[in-house]
């Protein structure tokens, strides 16, 4: 081996030889960050999402043509077995009501009945109901309300022209005091009898866990998020800043941007190591539990290579906000937000929906799905050439924040 | 192999340490510089020693002009830092490794061994940094820049947290290498250490002084150093 290539790979190697070194010590302060993170999660869970999980899903009714039709609706409506645990309907004035309630939160969707929506019916031009949302509500939400609310408008097109031509014939025969109890037999009746309500819902699956099991999913994310604050806890033992060990190693022709590469490639080779140390065991344990969609594969070789992945991320933050106690403490928020909006707290299906939007392009976010895929053997060429990249990125990333570190030192 | 600079300057922020610094080290000698604290004793040194980079002025080292001493200056000097260089999770052997590994590190293994037995530091070679004293990491951080031959040293208050007997062989151990033809520069608050010196320069307002010899350390204290 050269001298040049020599020096190099033992610094590479004792650096290495450092980070195990740490292991034990850092075990022990990730179980403490691991409660913070829990005591976090469980208060974060209930900001979150909280009490929207007991509260009805409200929506307005409203119509143009006056009260009738809506009221028509909301009792036809609040009647259906399948809706009236779940949505309350409450009658409104006009669509200007609708709107205020819906940005004063107080409504969670609102159906605007058009005008002549039942002549339409029986004519066949079936004029639509329009439906309003309120979309600071998560995808889940949003998505179930609104088969509700589209069926509620369905029922009421395809059955109003049933109630009033019921309606007619009271009247016709001269028993108009008969109409309230017409109307009340046929919403039961219809609603029991005429349809099939199922058919009225349109199969649109709403999942939360992406696909995997309940158990798989938050394995995954518990995973994550106790690695890398594991990760954070080497923070202090790393090479941050412009010490007198790196001028000197500068002054013997390691520059600053190489020494942080063999740094962060010995950091992330030993995170590497017990992110794969603790993952295999933890996941084929929940496999041999039964209901698990993972099942061991010859992908699971690309374990080590997503924690290295990991660990060159961790790195740059580290770079990014300083290994003092305040940039690791910076860090770890940091950390909070990129996990939280990845939805390895809570399934992105219960954030809002721009939140759920941006975390999926985010590390946590790929590194959620690629992890789901590699347990399931799902597509290894994919998550290998993604991990190769976002690897590539943090270590030219933080190898250049360092080299503009140290130029602004050596101006 | 003598050391020359001519007009060094190095500013920190708004603040000017060294303003134009001229001095002469010449091989075979020990060059002490004093000053009071702050005035950029060890900004100097850092500089000579590629640690820090100069804002103006030349160096030169054996005749020839170092247009990167934060490059070059590495291979022909050793520099004794006043903090510690060392990794302090590791051990003082895996240290000592990593800083022979810098040029041909089958010589300076050889060299390691040597200066391993003069500076009694193998009684505590399996010892990580970090439970070392003062003194002994001081031993440690000495060793590391004799490692590769150097032919100048610059040492920042070397003796700083030795007892008194590794004073003494710090002391030998300078007029030996002096006598072998190495120069040395140091900055030291040290009588002993400056009774060593062949010439004395003392810096001053951010200017260095030659102080002429003969001078007791009353009068050398009155004029160049409050």
């Amino acid at each position: 081996m050269n001298i040049d290539m020599y020096c190099r790979w033992t610094l590479f190697w004792l650096t290495i030889k450092k980070f195990i070194r740490m292991l034990p010590a850092i075990v022990l302060e990730t179980l403490l960050f691991g409660l913070i993170l829990l005591g976090i999660g469980a208060y974060a869970t209930k900001a979150i999402y909280g009490e929207k999980v007991i509260n009805e899903i409200r929506v307005g009714v409203a119509a143009n043509d006056g009260d009738r039709t809506a009221d028509m609706l909301v009792r036809f409506a609040g009647a259906m077995d399948s809706v009236k645990d779940t949505v309350s309907f409450t009658l409104l004035s006009s669509e200007e009501e609708a709107r205020k309630k819906l940005e004063a939160g107080e409504l969670s969707g609102a159906i605007l009945i058009p005008e002549g929506i039942v002549d339409s019916v029986l004519s066949g031009d079936n004029i639509p109901a329009t439906i309003l949302l309120d979309n600071s509500y998560s995808e889940m939400e949003t998505a179930v309300f609104e088969e509700f609310t589209k069926a509620g408008a369905r029922l009421l097109g395809a059955a109003q022209a049933g109630i009033y031509g019921a309606d007619a014939f009271c009247v016709e025969k001269g028993r108009a005091d008969l109409i309230q109890a017409t109307e009340d037999y046929l919403n039961a009746s219809y609603l029991s009898y005429a349809l099939n309500r199922s058919s009225l819902l349109e199969e649109t699956q709403v999942e939360a866990a992406g696909g995997l099991a309940l158990a798989d999913y938050y394995t995954v994310a518990l995973l994550l998020a106790f690695l890398s604050f594991a990760g954070l806890s080497f923070g202090k033992y790393m090479q941050v800043g412009i010490g007198e060990r790196e001028k000197l190693l500068g002054s013997r022709g390691i520059a600053t941007g190489e020494r942080y590469l063999m740094e962060a490639a010995a950091f992330s080779a030993v995170f590497s190591l017990l992110g794969t140390v603790i993952c295999v065991p933890a996941c084929l344990l929940l496999i041999s539990k039964g209901d698990s969609f993972f099942r061991p594969d010859g992908a699971w070789l690309l374990l080590p290579a997503l924690w290295f992945a990991v660990g060159t991320f961790i790195r740059v933050l580290l770079e990014l906000t300083g290994n003092h106690a305040g940039g690791i403490g910076l860090s770890f928020m940091a950390l909070m937000a990129f996990m939280t909006a990845a939805g390895v707290f809570i399934p992105t299906a219960f954030l809002p929906v721009w939140a759920e939007k941006i975390g999926r392009y985010l590390p946590y976010g790929i590194w959620m799905e690629s992890m789901g895929d590699i347990l399931q053997g799902i597509d290894p060429g994919k998550t290998a050439a993604t991990l190769l990249f976002m690897t590539l990125f943090f270590l030219a990333a933080g190898s250049g924040a360092a080299a503009m570190r140290m130029r602004k030192v050596w101006k | 192999m003598d050391l020359e600079i001519r007009d060094i300057q190095k500013r920190y922020g708004k603040k000017q340490v060294l303003k134009k610094v001229s001095l002469t080290a010449f091989g075979g000698e020990c060059t002490g510089i004093i000053g009071a604290n702050g005035c950029g004793k060890s900004t100097l040194l850092r500089v000579l020693a590629g640690v820090e980079r100069a804002d103006g002025g030349e160096i030169f080292l054996g005749g020839k002009q170092i247009e990167s001493p934060s490059r070059q200056m590495g291979k022909y000097t050793g520099y004794v830092p006043q903090e510690s260089a060392l990794m302090p999770e590791l051990t003082v052997a895996d240290n000592l490794k990593l800083w022979a590994s810098f040029g041909d590190y089958r010589e300076n293994s050889k060299r390691l061994d040597r200066l391993c037995d003069q500076f009694e530091i193998k009684d505590f070679y399996k010892e990580r940094v970090k439970n070392l004293s003062g003194g002994m990491e001081k031993r440690v951080n000495i060793v590391c820049a004799l490692l590769h031959e150097p032919k100048v040293l610059f040492m920042d208050e070397p003796s700083a947290a030795l007892d008194l007997v590794f004073k003494q062989q710090l002391k030998a151990y300078i007029r030996d290498f002096a006598g072998k033809g190495g120069g040395i520069l140091l900055s030291s608050h040290d009588e002993g250490e400056l009774a060593l010196c062949q010439k004395l320069w003392a810096i001053k307002e951010g200017v260095a002084q030659k102080v002429p010899e003969g001078l007791s350390i009353e009068e050398i204290s009155e004029k160049y150093i409050e």
